[in-house]
């Protein structure tokens, strides 16, 4: 252990980390590391919260539309929470619904991705309210008030492929330190 | 000697009273609150003629103003027999309480715990005033930081068997049937449930309040996410609202459109509701089916605004964008495909023997309904007839043949059913317009609200945002418009200087009153099914 910290120098935080990120971590990956990130990006189970316009278009994806292709046998819903790996989240969050949403992601199983749809969950700017990275770690977000089907589906994609790559590093958060605003 | 006259003789001489178009009472400046036995009785005597003498049998909607200190309570009731909408005016002064009403109408209960939910009031008999300490802190927000907790349960000095067993369980915002939508807390033992809450403000933005600082224009937008089923319905009402103070004419292609927009937006409102019944209840291969038809409605959006919902269509004077060249023909064959595959279904739907079975439950009887101040097809599916297209018909239905389908005992089944016959009506309203279109332009320009807005010469509609003034007529007004889930309401209080009170009447905050009691005695796995067949919308009903 003490070899590799002075090989590669002190690690930083997820937070603060280095531009290179994904560079360095594709190169530390080993083949049994590649295998199981690619094998956790060919089946994720999301779990969707909110009831907004959001939410609507994204019910659409389990729908019969072309544009919609592939992506169905990636993405199966599961219940309960405990067998789901990405959290989707859309609507605005006001300190009602928050305590929910941190609910949520503590009852979820190491690894777990977070999606955040919606100019409400990523700014809040629409009816003035929290936006999301106040809350949770982020992992990629989708843009429109709604966002339309591809650029949903773009995000999925981006969030599978970030998965297999490896790009994403699960951080472990201290005890109390989710909700702090 | 109509109604009007009646209530003008008997309350005129005491009550400031208008009786122009929609009748109006105020009530003397001698009330003050909280009221001397004298007055109480009064005060009661005065609502109880109403509902009997005159037959208002339905309390519409109740609205709270705080005007610089001087507090104001406006109530709207609903004769239904010769349809007659009633204002009534109560100024409260500056007391903290205000009377019930629901002992006459239950329906109150709902509006006035949100009145106490969202402002420092309190009810004058004591009720509810626990739920506010737990909902709102003192700058009049709502203000929770942790989850809130499942009331106890206390069993009965003697208690029979199930009486003990009886426990409190959370069902929801992220356990299987509610997925992210809604909280409910359960009263059950043995898989049977006796008593349930609805935890409301989960997705609560103070929609009213932010309204007033827009502009009536950025308002449209606004109100395009006020509810998620009736992206149509509610610009629309506002549109209408500005529309009627600032009496802006209508060219008459603007208005057939604007109807097959709303019927389209109904149609496709209904087919998502069939759709998560079908799914919901475990029926995946009619759901599909109506997931396909689903997507034939959104093609149809998508021609003519370039978007599946959230349009940004509607303007002042009519409608933003010409229709493109053969979306009516493309309008006509989706309606006559969708009618045919409606059809089919509904046999085979009939023809089930465990549809029959799991949509037998949780009847509604018809006086319960109006109590509740149901309104939509969750009214009419109780045999009540009563639908504004027809009562108060605007644009042109009047001339449009179609029939008001109407349910038997208000069970889960005749809610399908009477949403299922009104999609075909829609589909029948859709046909009717696109074949008798009127030729000309779909905006009128010419008015003169207009004037400074819009660049004379542009084809596009770019208007300037400076300058920009619109001088509003000084009172009050309540107007509705027949949505998808009922009759979305909106009432407004404008000076000169501009919109000074905003208030949505939301159709699914007054059906959630109702939740409670149709769910109790039932079994645990029915829950949902009563919550899908009432049609809630969340996000609509916290506003």
């Amino acid at each position: 252990m003490k070899t590799h910290e002075n090989r590669l120098g002190p690690r930083k935080s997820f937070w603060g980390g280095p531009a290179g990120l994904s560079f360095y971590s594709l190169n530390s990956m080993n083949f049994l590391e590649r295998l199981k990130s690619w094998s956790q990006s060919e089946l994720l189970s999301p779990f969707v919260l909110g009831a907004n316009c959001c939410a609507r278009e994204l019910y659409r994806l389990s729908g019969p539309n072309p544009q919609v292709g592939s992506i169905r046998e990636n993405f199966i819903e599961s219940e309960p929470i405990e067998s789901c790996d990405v959290l989707v989240v859309s609507g605005i969050i006001n300190e009602q619904i928050r305590p929910y949403i941190i609910e949520a992601y503590e009852r979820m199983l190491s690894p777990r991705y977070v999606l955040a749809v919606g100019t409400c969950t990523a700014t809040g700017a629409v009816f003035d309210t929290m936006a999301i990275d106040k809350i949770l770690p982020v992992d990629v977000y989708v843009g429109g008030c709604p966002p339309t089907l591809d650029s949903l589906i773009n995000g999925l994609e981006l969030l599978r492929e970030r998965i297999r790559k490896g790009t994403i590093r699960q951080v472990e958060l201290k005890e109390g330190a989710l909700g702090e605003s | 000697m109509s109604l009007r006259d009646e209530l003008f003789k008997k309350f005129g001489t005491k009550f400031q009273s208008s009786f122009s178009d929609k009748g109006s009472l105020v009530f003397p400046e001698d009330f003050s609150f909280p009221l001397d036995s004298e007055e109480t009785t009064l005060y009661q005597d005065f609502f109880f003629q109403l509902k009997d003498e005159f037959r208002f049998h339905m309390l519409i909607d109740i609205c709270y103003e705080d005007v610089s200190g001087e507090r104001f309570l406006y109530y709207q009731f609903l004769n239904l027999e010769v349809y007659f909408c009633l204002q009534v005016t109560v100024p409260i002064g500056n007391s903290n309480y205000f009377p019930s009403l629901s002992s006459l109408w239950k329906s109150s209960e709902v509006f006035e715990s949100d009145i106490v939910k969202h402002h420092e009031l309190f009810l004058s008999d004591g009720r509810k005033t626990q739920q506010r300490q737990v909902l709102a802190s003192a700058n009049n927000k709502i203000n929770q930081d942790e989850i809130i907790p499942l009331p106890e349960y206390q069993i009965p000095l003697r208690p029979t068997e199930s009486q003990r067993q009886r426990y409190w369980k959370r069902f929801g915002p992220h356990s299987s049937p509610f997925n992210g939508k809604v909280r409910v807390d359960l009263l059950i033992s043995e898989e049977r449930v006796f008593d349930s809450r609805l935890v409301p403000g989960l997705y609560f933005r103070d929609f009213e309040k932010k309204c007033l600082t827009k502009d009536p224009f950025n308002m449209i937008f606004f109100f395009e996410r006020l509810c998620i089923k009736d992206c149509v319905f509610a610009p629309l009402l506002w549109v209408e609202t500005i529309e009627q103070s600032f009496s802006i004419p209508l060219p008459d292609k603007a208005k057939a459109i604007r109807m097959v927009w709303m019927e389209l937006a109904r149609v496709e409102g209904h087919l998502t509701f069939l759709w998560e019944l079908a799914q919901e209840l475990g029926f995946f291969v009619e759901a599909s089916v109506f997931a396909e038809l689903l997507e034939q409605v959104y093609h149809l959006f998508n021609i003519y605004s370039g978007k599946t919902q959230n349009f940004s269509l509607f303007t002042f004077g009519g409608m933003k964008k010409e229709s493109p060249i053969g979306w009516g023909t493309e309008c006509l064959e989706a309606a006559k495909y969708i009618y045919k595959v409606i059809e089919e279904v509904e046999r085979e739907f009939n023809r089930n023997p465990r549809w029959m079975e799991v949509t037998k439950g949780f009847p509604m009887s018809a006086g319960k309904a109006l109590e509740y101040g149901f309104t939509g097809p969750n009214l009419r599916a109780c045999g009540v007839n009563f639908d504004t297209r027809k009562t108060q018909p605007t644009y042109f239905y009047d001339d449009v043949d179609f029939e008001v389908p109407l349910g038997i005992d208000g069970t889960t089944y005749d809610r399908f059913l009477v949403r299922l016959e009104e999609l075909k009506q829609s589909l029948r309203i859709i046909n009717q317009v696109l074949d008798h279109l009127p030729a000309g332009k779909v905006i009128n320009k010419e008015h003169l609200m207009y004037e400074s807005l819009y660049d004379e010469g542009s084809s596009d509609l770019s208007y300037n945002f400076e300058g920009r003034t619109c001088p509003y007529r000084e009172g009050t007004s309540f107007s509705s418009i027949e949505a998808t889930e009922g009759q979305l309401g909106l009432f407004i209080r404008t000076a000169p200087s501009g919109l000074k009170k905003l208030h949505v009447r939301s159709p699914s905050l007054v059906h959630s009153g109702a939740f409670s009691e149709l769910i109790r005695g039932g079994e645990l796995s029915g829950v949902f099914t009563a919550f899908q067949s009432l049609n809630l919308d969340p996000w609509e009903m916290d506003r």
